[in-house]
């Protein structure tokens, strides 16, 4: 039953990385800069959600048949038939030969600090099993 | 007489000790560390009160769940099926989660954060829960005390999301 339970405790703490890479990886995408883009912009969509004006998806759909969720100074920034272009972890984006400076958006910000205080806990708390174990093996 | 007193005082004794041993564990690994990445959501997330929601709703419904479920397991099973009961637990509240998020809470698109915080509050309930009571039983107490937590948490959570 003790291999079981560190077992249960591997497997949670790797669901709690998963879901903490998977929280910066969608925040730090909708910024563009991890992205790579050589495509034309065919449209544009703003989806309302809980609250209007605040938290709205902006959408823009590219020639590659991508569409992209992007935070709002780069969604105002571009116009639907431009060509866009940037390469992998650039901090700009070349939208009809002018230079658009790419910045992580206060999500992406907050998500760095939050993302790890969240493993740091479950990290504590999945070593619980494993350490009773350890010190308290003879019972 | 007085051996009687005796007993009955150290009876009262060792069932203090039990209660605050159950309300500390309780504490320790589900009220203190579910606190701790809710003041981490407000403090370095403010802007965005929906993912402290989605969080707190997410880890207050896994928790009250779990519980009542461990809670139920008969004793002599519980050493080999709470491990896994937690597991499942929260794999169960982690899909519906996705159901409910892309079904009556998709407002304008499958919101991929709000899943991974509500997830996220899951997987530390499941936690603390799992080094709380991984290999013993809890009490009442420790099972009454997790669910007012969890309805609180709950209740936070939809004040949080919606405000």
């Amino acid at each position: 039953m003790r291999s079981a339970n560190i077992s249960v405790s591997i497997v949670l703490f790797v669901s709690s990385l998963l879901l903490a890479t998977g929280n910066l990886w969608v925040t730090a995408a909708r910024s563009t800069i991890p992205l790579t883009i050589d495509a034309q912009l065919n449209g544009k969509e703003i989806r309302r959600e809980k609250h209007p004006g605040m938290d709205d998806v902006l959408l823009i759909t590219l020639s590659d048949g991508r569409t992209l969720q992007v935070d709002a100074p780069i969604y105002v920034e571009l116009q639907e038939g431009e060509q866009l272009s940037k390469s992998f972890g650039q901090r700009s984006l070349l939208h009809n030969d002018e230079h658009l400076t790419l910045e992580w958006s206060a999500d992406v910000q907050g998500m760095m600090w939050n993302m790890p205080l969240a493993l740091a806990l479950c990290f504590v708390l999945s070593v619980v099993p494993a350490l009773r174990q350890l010190f308290f093996s003879s019972r | 007489m007085e051996v009687n007193e005796a007993v009955s005082e150290q009876g009262r004794s060792s069932f203090l000790v039990a209660l605050l041993a159950n309300l500390g564990l309780v504490t320790a690994c589900s009220v203190l560390p579910a606190l701790i990445l809710a003041v981490g959501f407000g403090r370095f997330l403010e802007h965005r009160s929906d993912y402290l929601g989605h969080y707190l709703a997410g880890c207050g419904g896994t928790m009250g769940v779990t519980i009542v479920i461990l809670s139920v397991i008969p004793a002599r099973l519980y050493p080999k099926l709470a491990s896994l009961t937690i597991l499942i637990t929260c794999i169960a509240a982690v899909a519906l989660g996705a159901v409910f998020e892309s079904t009556i809470y998709r407002l304008a698109k499958f919101d991929e954060v709000d899943f991974f915080n509500q997830s996220l509050g899951a997987v530390l309930a499941a936690c603390g829960l799992h080094a709380a009571w991984c290999e013993r039983k809890p009490s009442v107490v420790a099972v009454l005390a997790t669910v007012v937590v969890s309805v609180g948490l709950l209740q936070a959570g939809y004040h949080y999301a919606f405000r």
